[in-house]
């Protein structure tokens, strides 16, 4: 019975594989380059785990008006995102034309392939990359030096300040005044312990230690994992010491980033500073802190402002490219390339969400209109622009969103005296082997 | 039981001990209702006992962002053909296990107990390449169909069939000339409808609250249950923690209007032991 | 022939589980085979694997951390299990009891906590325990009772014994109504005449009760064992996923779960299932074991 059973298992399994490959098709070979967007017809499916896409493909329809396309959104809340993308891509077939990728996943996607290389004929994605910010593109480069996807945005990180709090301990609520201290760490530290001093305890300079996190995670040259061996770059001991003087003088009010207190410190005016990245402003600080004003019931108080953050980082971003199995090649790629190149439609899409784009030639046109009301009329346009020029993320890799989440969760046991600093630093390697078995620590 | 005599004191001990045991219970439950008529920051900043006003502005932004009412529906057409299948089925199956004395009967039944053992995070993606070969993606029938086989459903109803169906009444049945089948649906499926009841009031709200499978195994939006539709209310950035809330709160009432309907089912008990004395 | 094999009632039996066995060698048996197949085999990239034998097999069992998680998993599961199936019992006789008022409104309280969502509950939790803002540090200080706030979630054993509260709460109204149907199954004549012969109620709860009450209580056993060893989701929520802190809430299946889908080693995820499953096999045959010695 049993031996029967295996081997009908073992055709049924042999017999999916020949199912598998007989699937892949060749790619179509029309020439669609010379073809107006109106010749363009049929029906795309497009997964992503935000809805933003949704808001784009009326923009799109206008310009294409004969490709239907169906958008599935799919909270990568717990992995399912990622989760489902791999089932569906692992087993050939079917699933999305089009997909996102977010930075904590995004190259892990281009190692396994899941995205169609653009740079080569038909797409010559080359050409349409040259007005972008540099890393967008720049950083979805597979083994072969192809571009995989393209976004409509970049993410250049800033530090956001309640100008009140400002204003009572430096005597200015200047954005280039407060700058002087945020901008150099030590000066940051010393900021915070002025904080703590005016109100004896109960106001913070940050929410938590862990909102440094992102810009200190910028501030390597090498990637965590070169030839099969593990880096910890400085940056991650000088974190994890400066976690705890922070918590132990009162600096950062204990929170975890994304946890409700958190959110909620937002608001009730305990914390002077937020280390966010563009989307961040929109998105997370102004319906956390101002939820009222945000959702039009009021004015903003203007009681935020912009300053210079101790390094120059940046935090997540979406990037979108082209399933290599799909059938509907031609109709993906003018998605993806409206999306990431149409300079009509991203100047609409600034200025509609304020989300900050990466085709440079439209930040230069639409900076000068921007004034922000949260912040106290500030050109948030104006420094994420020049910060976006900065960026260099030529040292990511694929695991580092698991790097990273590991040493966080040594730094809280250190910081919370549970171990000491030695032994926290061994159980992070410890940590590390989980993630890559066969990586060589030290 | 009998109705013993209780002493005052020991009666309001007693009571005393339910009570709290049934606020301990309420208590959170209702705390995750009250949030739904509460605002994001004061669902992260406190926690709530009296219900807020934000109750219509968190409908509006559900209904901003899906369309939780289609959710509703297509949970409905997932999980009561699951559950039937599920009850009678397993009942069949139970049946088969406790009265009949065939060979191989014990592994056949560890086969049963052991498809329980793997976790199901992992037998997942085995069951998508099943469906992908079966062309079963982006139906209903993969989380439909498979419910034929719960175990656990068949080993509770086994042990009740066990333990309170006597051999006799079957007998009886088969001297008066019934078919197998006769007995089956007439005597068996009414004496171990509080087993089959209490097994499908679980079995619906474990369908009900399934998110993982329909979600790799579905593609279209206008399919997706109402659990995919509550963590789609989720925004990629905020919270939207009492929208959250309300759309959970819309989903547990169907589950809650089964288990107080089904409340009587389960509290009468049985009457075998009439046929028993 | 099969006329012949149908002749015997006894053999009938095949014809009535012949459904369930054909439903499930559909659907259950080619995953179960599948993760076999993936257990063997090492992730290149995400959608790559290469066969490498037993090798993940060796890695789970001379890995230090998956017997961390066999403790952890052990630990959190017995200091529910035991209250659970107490209180479950204890309630269940009591609720049966048809003198008590509003047994039916009770039930459905004690149901209730199986209803409120584990994200729900991460979220409540982060709220009630957070250490400078949370509501129970907030009361405590208050009346006096401690002098600084407890950082609560960063106590390993604390966090092990939160879980074990979570699912206590969350499943002995469920358990309570399985060995109510298994109560209520219990001809109430079998009291009535122990009642004439003189026994008292503990008489006849250890004499009546428990003996007719032994499947019900088996498969509540089991059924918990499976499902209790399989615990995943309230760890995953109360901290970060990562079975923080210090690994103290890193249980079996919440290991398996972070090595498929946070790590994409699929093949060692499969190995660890495998594991749990033989384990998992173990101490249910021991527990049928044990019951079926004292019949």
């Amino acid at each position: 019975m049993k031996k029967i059973l295996m081997l009908a298992m073992i055709a049924l399994v042999s017999f999916t594989s020949i199912m598998a490959n007989g699937q892949k098709e060749a790619a179509q070979s029309t020439d669609w380059s010379s073809m107006a967007p109106a010749d363009f017809s049929g029906k795309i499916t497009v997964w992503s785990f935000t809805d933003e896409i949704g808001g784009m493909i009326p923009y799109f329809n206008e310009l294409y008006p004969n490709i239907e396309v169906e958008f599935v959104v799919i909270p990568n809340q717990d992995e399912v995102y990622l989760n489902k993308i791999n089932t569906t891509l692992r087993s050939g077939a079917g699933g999305p034309d089009v997909f996102t990728g977010e930075a904590a996943f995004y190259k892990q996607f281009i190692e396994a392939g899941y995205w169609e290389p653009l740079s080569g004929a038909p797409y010559n994605a080359e050409e349409l990359v040259k007005d972008l910010v540099p890393y967008v593109p720049g950083s979805t480069r597979d083994a072969n030096g192809k571009i995989t996807a393209l976004s409509w945005q970049a993410t250049p990180g800033a530090l956001f300040y309640r100008r009140s709090i400002a204003k009572e301990v430096l005597g200015t609520d200047d954005p280039a005044a407060v700058s002087k201290y945020t901008s150099d760490l030590n000066k940051f530290y010393e900021l915070g312990a002025m904080v703590e001093k005016k109100y004896s305890g109960e106001k913070y300079l940050l929410a938590g230690y862990g909102d440094m996190a992102q810009f200190i995670y910028n501030l390597r040259k090498k990637p965590y994992v070169e030839n099969n061996k593990l880096n910890i770059p400085q940056g991650f001991y000088d974190y994890m010491k400066l976690s705890k003087e922070m918590r132990d003088n009162n600096i950062e009010a204990g929170t975890s980033t994304w946890q409700p207190s958190w959110f909620s410190s937002m608001a009730d005016g305990s914390v002077m500073c937020y280390i966010l990245p563009t989307w961040g402003l929109h998105y997370v600080l102004k319906p956390n802190a101002e939820p009222e004003a945000n959702n039009g019931e009021k004015a903003f108080s203007g009681d935020w402002g912009l300053a210079v953050p101790p390094a120059s980082y940046s935090w997540g971003g979406t990037w979108i490219g082209i399933n290599s199995m799909s059938k509907e090649k031609a109709l993906a790629y003018q998605f993806v390339k409206f999306v990431g190149s149409n300079e009509d439609f991203l100047e609409k899409w600034a200025k509609k969400t304020g989300d900050f784009v990466a085709n440079t030639k439209v930040i230069d046109k639409v900076t000068p209109s921007f004034s922000e009301p949260f912040l106290g009329g500030q050109n948030h346009y104006a420094y994420f622009g020049k910060e976006a020029k900065k960026i260099d993320v030529s040292f990511r890799g694929p695991w580092d969103f698991q790097i990273e989440n590991a040493w966080g969760d040594q730094v809280a046991l250190y910081v919370d005296g549970i171990k000491s600093f030695d032994e926290a630093v061994a159980d992070f390697k410890k940590a590390v082997k989980e993630i890559l078995p066969e990586v060589e620590i030290e | 039981m009998v109705e013993g005599k209780v002493k005052p004191v020991r009666t309001i001990l007693l009571y005393a001990f339910l009570i709290i045991m049934a606020i301990i219970c309420i208590v959170p439950f209702y705390m995750m209702i009250i949030n739904a008529t509460r605002s994001n920051t004061e669902i992260s900043q406190n926690i709530w006992l009296t219900p807020g006003d934000q109750l219509l502005i968190n409908y509006k932004i559900i209904q901003g962002k899906v369309n939780i009412w289609k959710g509703f529906i297509n949970s409905v057409i997932i999980a009561v053909p699951a559950v039937l299948l599920s009850a009678f089925f397993s009942t069949l199956t139970a049946y088969g296990f406790a009265k009949f004395q065939f060979k191989g009967k014990n592994l056949l039944f560890w086969f049963v107990l052991g498809t329980m053992m793997i976790p199901q995070q992992l037998g997942l993606i085995g069951f998508y390449d099943l469906c992908v070969n079966l062309r079963l993606i982006d139906s209903f029938l993969p989380l439909i169909l498979p419910n034929i086989a719960n175990a656990a459903m068949v080993f509770f109803i086994k042990s009740y069939i066990e333990s309170s169906i006597p051999d006799s009444l079957i007998e009886a049945g088969l001297i008066d000339g019934a078919s197998e089948f006769f007995i089956f649906n007439k005597i068996i499926i009414p004496l171990s409808m509080p087993s089959i009841a209490t097994m499908s009031i679980f079995t619906f709200i474990n369908k009900w609250n399934d998110l993982i499978n329909p979600l790799v195994l579905l593609n279209t939006s206008t399919k997706f249950p109402m659990p995919i539709i509550v963590s789609n209310i989720r925004g990629l950035y905020e919270a939207n923690f009492g929208a959250i809330y309300l759309g959970v709160a819309i989903s547990v009432t169907p589950i809650l209007i089964v288990v107080i309907t089904f409340a009587k089912q389960l509290m009468s008990g049985l009457t075998v032991g009439a046929v028993k004395g | 022939m099969f006329n012949n094999f149908f002749k015997k009632r006894d053999n009938k039996g095949y014809l009535f589980i012949l459904p369930y066995f054909l439903a499930m060698l559909t659907f259950q048996v080619y995953p179960i085979i599948y993760t076999f197949f993936l257990s063997l085999q090492k992730p290149i990239n995400m959608i790559k694997s290469e066969f490498v034998g037993f090798a993940n097999y060796q890695r789970v069992l001379t890995n230090e951390l998956f017997y961390t998680s066999i403790g952890n998993t052990f630990f959190i599961w017995l200091m529910n299990y035991i209250p659970q199936i107490i209180f479950a019992l204890l309630l269940g006789v009591i609720l049966t009891n048809k003198s008590i008022k509003g047994r039916e409104a009770l039930r459905t309280a004690y149901f209730l906590p199986n209803l409120v969502t584990a994200s729900s509950i991460g979220v409540l939790f982060a709220v009630l325990l957070d250490w400078r803002f949370g509501t129970l540090n907030h009361a405590l200080v208050n009346f006096g009772i401690v002098q600084e706030p407890i950082k609560w979630l960063s106590q390993g054993l604390f966090a092990q014994g939160a879980v074990s509260f979570i699912q206590w709460w969350q499943w002995f109204g469920y358990t309570m109504i399985i060995m109510m149907a298994g109560l209520n199954a219990i001809s109430s004549e079998l009291y009535e005449a122990a009642h004439i012969d003189g026994a008292s109620r503990t008489q006849a709860f250890f004499r009546i009760t428990l003996p007719l009450l032994k499947p019900t209580i088996l498969y509540v056993m089991v059924t918990s064992l499976i499902g209790g060893l399989q615990i995943f989701d309230i760890p995953r929520v109360l901290t970060n996923g990562r079975g923080a802190p210090d690994n103290s809430l890193l249980t079996m299946v919440l290991y398996l779960y972070n090595q498929a889908f946070k790590n994409f080693n699929l093949g060692y995820a499969a190995a660890l299932a495998y594991v749990l499953f033989i384990l998992i096999l173990i101490f249910s045959a021991l527990l049928f074991k044990a019951f079926d010695e004292k019949k």
